[in-house]
């Protein structure tokens, strides 16, 4: 019995290990900014702070394009989460509902399409958007992103589409009720919980992302957060308080939206592996 | 941010006979099937076949930019690459980037994962806190991790001072690829250790207690049953996070932009230069079509290994099973014997 209790105290260590691990570092980046001055450098090691001051982030709101940075941020991902849940849908339904040849082909290009490297990618990409006149735009921007979420949705969502019985659409059409029909009013409801999965990947691929912002996107009016950010960060007006500020206005949101969708994002990234 | 796992269900291709939904297309299906695929591979191809296409015809160019006339040079960026020894070392460098996070990520992952995987109060919310590191934006991670690593003012100096340690530069030239390796661990990290959860999630609890009853301790029911039976999903996560971290371009750009003294340089930092910063759009793009293949060749010998290999771990299990049913056997005679 007292073996028993003893492994129980190493487990609690061992998730208390896991959770310092996981949350120290976002919960430094927070807690550092709101130190002030000077407490930020003075206090910089100690756990709580004794006083706060929101001074950080009132600069780095002011003074530099951060709301305009934000706005972009979520124009990019918002389009960029519409589209490719749209468009999975509409493809993954075609891919499982008939039956015609290149369907795997199409699949698997998809896939790689998926591993190739973003710099591949995203060099011939500019030249393709200077050429149709939509590079240094959010809806370029937002179109590169879909190279990486479509894959996904198409793949996730036509597992999902799968074990949608047949049935059901066939008895709504009996009702007489069109194709289009059967797939928006029957359908999707049931698909609701992959399409949210696809939703949620989508939205953090597209908040986050800096690689394809950085290449596509050179206007300061048209910078993602990611971009924006860097930006402050390489021009060094700034100190290091208020980037950490920057930093923290954009984990706090973020971990909170994050908190209602956690189940379906661990959905979306393990459902594929765990029938491999 | 990247990941997902690719390996959705590859046999439901093969499936068949049986119930299907699939059906044979109708005339009158046509308008709707053009309608639903149409937009969306148009806007595959023009973001993802096209450019690959273009990267490959760009690498027997020479151009100074995007908007001026290229010369073809057809295999010159090739012959010049091949002499270039600052692409070979970051061919090198690249591999031990890669190497080193996967593998950590690798052993962290596992760690993590068999922790949330006991029964304890909170398990649901520490999973969840385990999945941030993930989600946040590259640049977030770097920002903070400099200040927490701060030679002067960071948390991490001050906790190794009080061991006599202090006044690490984490990112002198010396440790600058160590610390990039750190940081792509917090990050990427719990892609591991989410996949493998939901992998140990599906094996049953008897083997355990069987092998409990066989008085296997904790650390052989791991290297006998959990090991191999989680064997094809780890070799997708190693194939996965590989591929991801050869072609990393972010993290090390907003850590150390390749330096100091060009110590962190990878291929894809490598390929941004040239192709942004010496002005030489043909050549990057033959250095993103190299990376691109040393990658795959990389690939294929990995799959190749881990085709072969995992007999190692099969057959231990099957050693494992053998002495085992010799254990029952000797059991039974034994209890045989004493009936008699």
């Amino acid at each position: 019995m007292k073996k028993l209790k003893l492994s129980k105290v190493a487990l609690y260590v061992l998730a208390f290990l896991v959770l310092v691990y996981s949350f120290f570092p976002i919960y430094w980046i927070i807690i550092s900014p709101l130190r002030g001055n000077p407490g930020f450098f003075e206090q910089s090691t100690v756990l709580w702070p004794t006083n706060f001051d929101v001074t950080y982030f009132i600069n780095m709101w002011n003074t530099t394009n951060f709301p305009v940075y934000y706005k972009n941020s979520f124009i990019v991902a918002g389009s960029t989460t519409c589209i490719t849940i749209i468009a999975s849908t509409f493809i993954a339904y075609i891919l499982t509902r008939f039956r015609f040849k290149g369907k795997n082909l199409l699949l698997n290009s998809m896939l790689v399409g998926y591993m190739l490297p973003p710099m591949l990618i995203a060099i011939p990409l500019l030249g393709i958007f200077i050429s149709l006149g939509i590079e240094d735009t959010l809806i370029g921007l937002s179109l590169a992103h879909i190279a990486i979420t479509l894959p996904f949705g198409v793949w996730m969502l036509n597992s999902f589409l799968k074990t949608v019985p047949f049935d059901l659409e066939e008895s709504a059409w009996v009702d007489g009720a069109s194709r289009v029909q059967a797939l928006l009013l029957v359908i999707f409801p049931l698909l609701i919980p992959g399409v949210i999965s696809v939703g949620v990947f989508s939205f953090i691929v597209s908040f986050t992302d800096y690689t394809f912002g950085l290449m596509i996107v050179s206007s300061e009016g048209n910078k993602t957060i990611p971009v924006g950010l860097a930006a402050i960060k390489e021009s060094t007006s700034l100190q290091q308080s208020e980037l950490m500020a920057g930093a923290a206005m954009i984990i706090v949101p973020m971990v909170i939206l994050f908190s209602f969708v956690t189940k379906y994002f661990i959905k979306g990234l393990t459902s594929g592996a765990v029938k491999g | 941010m990247e990941g997902w796992s690719v390996i959705n269900d590859w046999s439901s291709f093969k499936y068949k006979g049986g119930f299907s939904i699939e059906r044979r297309i109708n005339k009158r299906d046509v308008p709707l099937i053009l309608a639903f695929l149409v937009p969306g591979l148009t806007v595959f191809t023009v973001v993802t076949v096209v450019p690959s296409g273009f990267a490959v015809s760009y690498s027997f160019y020479e151009a100074s930019s995007f908007v001026g006339q290229p010369t073809f040079v057809l295999f010159d960026n090739y012959v010049a690459l091949i002499q270039d020894q600052r692409f070979w070392r970051d061919v090198w460098q690249t591999f031990i980037y890669a190497f080193s996070a996967v593998s950590l990520q690798i052993v962290v992952g596992i760690i993590i994962a068999l922790i949330l995987n006991q029964h304890f109060k909170g398990r649901d919310f520490l999973r969840g806190v385990s999945v941030v590191p993930y989600i946040i934006p590259v640049i977030v991670v770097t920002i903070g991790w400099e200040w927490i690593l701060d030679t002067n003012f960071g948390v991490v100096n001050y906790v190794i001072g009080l061991f006599g340690f202090g006044g690490v530069h984490f990112l002198s030239a010396n440790m600058a690829m160590f610390t990039a390796v750190l940081l792509s661990v917090w990050t990427w990290t719990p892609f591991v250790t989410l996949v493998f959860l939901s992998g140990l999630q599906t094996i049953s609890n008897e083997l355990y207690e069987s092998a409990r009853l066989d008085g296997a301790n904790s650390w052989q029911q791991f290297w006998l049953i959990t090991l191999p039976m989680m064997k094809d999903i780890l070799i997708t996560i190693v194939l996965l996070r590989g591929l991801w971290m050869f072609n990393k371009f972010d993290l090390m750009w907003l850590l150390t932009g390749g330096g100091p003294l060009e110590r962190t340089e990878t291929l894809p930092i490598y390929t941004y230069l040239n192709t942004f910063n010496l002005n030489r759009v043909g050549y990057g793009a033959t250095v993103a079509v190299s990376s691109a293949v040393i990658m795959l060749i990389i690939m294929l010998i990995y799959l190749k290994i881990t085709q072969e290999a995992p007999e190692k771990l099969t057959s231990k299990k099957r050693k494992y099973k053998h002495n085992k049913k010799i254990e029952m056997h000797n059991q039974s005679l034994h209890e045989r014997n004493e009936r008699l």
